[in-house]
């Protein structure tokens, strides 16, 4: 009888070693200039992460969110922007917007019920649009109180990109998931109201969209969930919504994406495959890429504000951690650092 | 009269402890198999490649379990579950879940889209026997696990069976389990009729730590409802030949959590997956002195169902998102086999199986089809009553490819003589074709996949002792190491799907140990048995070197996994104690100091107490369960809740 009881008390000892304690938040300072790489992790898994870079030290801080905070960013981090000192960061398939304080990334509330948000866009202290993947409204927040105070109905589509100009604020629709009408126009929504009151037919899948230093809307298309359209390029004036300018792609199958702009407002660059840099005053596409890929899968890329470096993200297969490629205003490569799974989106901090 | 019934179930009892007696022995084709024969096995035959069996007792007294939770507790399979009623499947070996074959009475219940089981949806109380064959040993069954087999077998002498037996089991979370079976026989003529129903709420509270602020939570929209019954008749046509027929059918309706990071998600989502299977055996058997003629044809339909809906966060009637995804397989298989003893130690063993699947879904364009015809001979040896030479060879041929052949050597010796102490070594070549899904799904399937290629070797030693007539020991370890070239993998296209390709070269390398001691004093009755596992799985693929991730652990592959089941009888009295420890497994494959890389390892305790009443026409037995009793919080997919402690009380009734 003894025997057996050393055995489970042997088999108890053996194993006691198997039981992890908490881990402990680990505080952080985020001081600008830097950068935040938002992961977005793969779909459904929970992955998504926070990456830091600051300028002045070069220092690179993985999995920010989680080193501070203790819990996951989420489902597929989408977007980020900040307001006020605080961070806003749109987890789409968490359904929800976490709101950190900006200089040490901690806690202070989340805006949530959200179907699939992509994007916020901050008009003032009191007013938040939010677009959605799926829903075909966008919502009204408070950024303050981070609570939902309204909608705005769409007319059936969905909205991705957002971008502010005067008392309007332009709303891609990207996606043509469940919607009964194809999704090529930017639509169109009055501040004053909070309604849809116009919109602009462009090509089909009006991925991402930039405004230049003379207050055009540049809006880049890719074509389609196939490519059953051309992808192009449109330069809209946003008080007539008249289409100044339309720049094809020459290659049907091409699939253009994640337009920026750099901090003068003068040169365009986006992704095809390569990086691609056009000047708002060029009368054609770059035949060009600025940046060849080479070997490496890019996927987001953005403009540094003050000194036009160009970072870029390569996503490898989509299931390891991605890096960032960073290269200066001339297309040099200067250095590269590693964030995590699929590198999607820039927010950059100064 | 209770004395002697006492005896009976006693030596049952014994019996059922010494059947580990014949892991890693020959299980080979033992229609009749019952606890008292197993021991005349044992010593005829041995084998070169590793076979197990979960014992009769361990099945009895955990019949409410399904097929995963059975060889998690006691198997050194490793079962990733994404939770009770969830999906669950099997990683053999460290292989993938796809290259574990489920053989049901020898038909492959394996989907053929998705190429794996979900052994949720395996209620145990439907089998007799569930046995294991390890790596190239399969090859005597099926091709293609490259892993391991896992066998589901209906006896169809049912003499040992009581008249009725009724199960029902109530648990937390609004838990039902409910197994019955009813067993009628004449003369010539049998008939055995299993019913299980199950249900669960399953709202489980769980400290949500994936979302802020972190807090306790209910488990939401996890329950789900599976039922089925499974009727088999039997005719003793002649003294040597046996007809017998077999229908499995079960509905199985399941809704889908959010993970953890999901739950503050608006649009009133609505996830959950149905599924009904009917699988239908009819079989004719010749047995006589030492030929053995099986012929079976078999039916089996599948209708699986996904929905998912989201509406607008004020309007559940403004639907946003859906995917309403039907699946249909249906399958005809053929399957004769004949063995044959010769004199001076020869046995021959030939087959012939046919296969046609046939699969409509709203994920191909247009109907697909797979037939398969494979052919194999074996000859086995016993030289000296001490040296066994398996060699076998199997040959398929599928929508008119013929594969390489798949051969398998193996030698069994035996070192001391009246001893049982066995070494064993195998050498084997496989194959795994790529299922349908990789073909044919839309977008993304490949339909230049070759298939996957296996080679593969063991290493064992089978040790077992008995003490003084009373007490017996069982010790087996086994070391394998196996070689997958064309390992297929889905990889992002440029087209923005994925795609499946043939990537990656895998090695699996591990040791099984197992250890399994039983024995009686007086009235006492006691059962020690631990199963380990170490699995080594990486790749070792030219793209894996160039991007270093070679010699990373494969994602949730745990490198340490094993199990402890302690129990202890006195007169009607029982208790037992369940251990399963889980080591750290990855979940991507970065490096390991990254983020979310790895969950953590955890260790499981279920701990039940019974007694039995026995009476001259009725058996009673009350169990009563703790499960997770240490209120262990853990993560075994990432971000998916598990339940902490848990209670279950269950009643059995056994009539005569």
């Amino acid at each position: 009888m003894r025997y057996r009881i050393f055995i489970i008390a042997l088999v108890l000892l053996a194993f006691s070693s198997c039981k992890k304690d908490e881990p402990e938040a680990v505080p952080a300072v985020f001081n600008p200039p830097g950068v935040f790489v938002l992961n977005e992790g793969n779909f459904t898994t929970g992955n998504a992460s926070l990456t830091w870079m600051g300028f002045q030290s070069d220092t690179v801080m993985s999995d920010a969110f989680y080193a501070v905070n203790k819990v996951p960013l989420g489902d597929v981090a989408n977007y980020m922007t900040i307001h006020n000192n605080k961070g806003y960061i749109v987890v789409n398939n968490s359904g929800l917007i976490y709101v950190t304080n900006i200089s040490d990334g901690t806690f202070l509330g989340k805006i949530s019920g959200l179907t699939s948000p992509r994007e916020l866009l901050i008009i003032s202290d009191n007013l938040a649009l939010v677009s959605d993947l799926y829903d075909k409204y966008l919502t009204v927040v408070n950024p303050s109180t981070f609570e939902v105070t309204g909608k705005i109905d769409l007319n059936g589509r969905s909205s991705e990109s957002m971008q502010k100009i005067g008392n309007r604020v332009f709303v891609a629709n990207w996606s043509g998931l469940n919607q009964k009408n194809p999704n090529d126009k930017v639509l169109v929504v009055e501040l004053d109201n909070l309604k849809l009151v116009d919109s602009v037919q462009v090509t089909k899948e009006p991925n991402s969209m930039v405004v230049d230093k003379n207050g055009k809307l540049w809006i880049l298309c890719s074509g389609g969930y196939g490519n059953t359209e051309t992808p192009a390029l449109y330069r809209i004036d946003p008080f007539d919504n008249s289409i100044e300018r339309r720049f094809d792609f020459p290659e049907k199958n091409s699939n253009p994406f994640s337009l920026s702009i750099n901090g003068a407002g003068e040169q365009l660059y986006f992704l095809n495959k390569s990086v691609f840099r056009m000047n708002i005053a060029a009368d054609q596409l770059p035949t060009q890429p600025f940046i060849e890929n080479g070997e490496n899968n890019f996927y987001t890329l953005g403009v540094r504000p003050d000194i036009e470096e160009l970072f870029v993200s390569d996503v490898l297969d989509y299931v390891r951690n991605g890096k960032v490629l960073v290269y200066n205003q001339s297309g040099s490569f200067k250095h590269k650092f590693e964030a995590g799974i699929i590198p999607g989106y820039f927010c950059f901090y100064h | 009269m209770i004395q002697r019934v006492r005896i009976v179930v006693f030596f049952l009892m014994l019996f059922a402890g010494i059947i580990p007696t014949v892991s890693g022995q020959a299980v080979f084709d033992t229609l009749n198999l019952h606890e008292f024969e197993i021991i005349a096995i044992k010593d005829t035959y041995q084998n070169s490649f590793k076979k197990t069996k979960i014992d009769t007792l361990i099945k009895r007294d955990f019949e409410h379990f399904d097929l995963g939770q059975l060889l998690s507790a006691f198997s050194p399979v490793f079962i990733k579950s994404y939770g009770k009623g969830s999906i669950s499947s099997a990683s053999f070996r460290g292989t993938a879940a796809s290259h574990t074959q489920v053989l049901w009475n020898d038909f492959a219940i394996n989907s053929p889209m998705l190429g794996q089981v979900d052994f949720s949806y395996v209620p145990e109380s439907f089998f007799d026997e569930v046995g294991l064959l390890y790596g190239g040993g399969s090859l005597y069954k099926t091709s293609g696990a490259l892993g391991g087999s896992v066998l589901l077998d209906n006896n169809t002498n049912q003499s040992k069976r009581p008249l009725l037996h009724i199960n029902q089991s109530l648990g937390s979370f609004g838990s039902y389990n409910t197994a019955v079976s009813l067993n009628l026989r004449t003369e010539n003529f049998s008939s055995g009729t299993r019913a299980m129903f199950q249900s669960s709420k399953n709202d489980f509270s769980y400290y949500n730590n994936g979302v802020l602020p972190s807090e306790w939570m209910m488990q939401q929209n996890a329950s789900f409802m599976n039922g089925g019954f499974l009727q088999q008749f039997s005719w003793q046509l002649t003294p040597y030949q046996r007809l017998s027929l077999m229908s499995w059918n079960q509905w199985n309706n399941r809704n889908i959590p959010p993970i953890m990071t999901n739950v503050y998600k608006g649009g009133n989502p609505e996830e959950y997956q149905n599924t009904f299977f009917s699988r239908n055996v009819l079989g004719w058997l010749f047995h006589k002195n030492k030929s053995r003629i099986e012929v079976k044809g078999a039916w089996f339909y599948e209708d699986q169902h996904y929905y998912l809906k989201t509406t607008t966060s004020d309007d559940s009637s403004n639907v946003v998102t859906l995917i309403d995804s039907k699946n249909n397989t249906t399958g005809f298989f053929a399957k004769s086999k004949w063995t044959q003893e010769f004199p001076r130690g020869w046995k021959t063993n030939v087959g012939l199986d046919l296969d046609y699947n046939k699969v409509i879904s709203n994920n191909y364009e247009g109907v697909k089809l797979r037939v398969t015809t494979s052919f194999y001979a074996g000859l086995k040896k016993l030289f000296w009553e001490k040296l066994t030479l398996d060699a076998l060879v199997r040959s398929e041929v599928t929508d008119g490819k013929l594969l390489p052949l798949m051969p398998l050597l193996g030698i069994n010796y035996r070192v001391i003589k009246n001893r049982d102490l066995y070494v064993r070594t195998t050498f084997s070549r496989n194959y795994h074709l790529p299922t349908l899904n990789d073909l044919y799904w839309y977008p993304g399937g490949n339909i230049n996949l070759k298939p996957e290629e296996g080679w593969q070797t063991e290493f064992g030693v089978n040790y077992v002792n008995s003490f003084s007539k009373n007490h017996l020991l069982a010790l087996d370890v086994s070391a394998y190491f196996s070689k997958m070239t064309n390992w297929i993998q889905w990889k992002p296209s440029d087209y923005r799907f994925w795609t499946p390709e043939n990537i990656a070269d895998v090695y699996t390398r591990g040791v099984e140990v197992s250890v399994q001691m039983s024995g009686r004093m007086n009235d006492w009755y006691y059962r020690v048995s631990g199963e380990y596992a170490f699995t080594k799985t990486t790749d070792e693929s030219q793209l894996a070197k160039d991007e270093g991730y070679n010699g990373r652990q494969l994602i949730y592959i745990p490198a340490h996994h094993g199990n402890l089941f302690l129990y202890m009888s006195y007169r009607n009295w029982s208790v037992g104690l369940n251990s399963v420890v889980t080591g750290e497994r990855t979940t991507t494959m970065n490096p390991a100091d990254s983020y979310s890389n790895s969950l953590p390892a955890y260790w499981l305790n279920d701990l039940q107490l019974g007694k039995k009443w026995i009476m001259k026409k009725v058996d009673f037995q009350l169990q009563a369960k703790i499960n997770n009793m240490f209120d262990v919080q853990y993560q075994a997919i990432l971000w998916r809740a598990m339940p902490g402690r848990n209670f279950e009380v269950t009643l059995k009734l056994d009539l005569k």
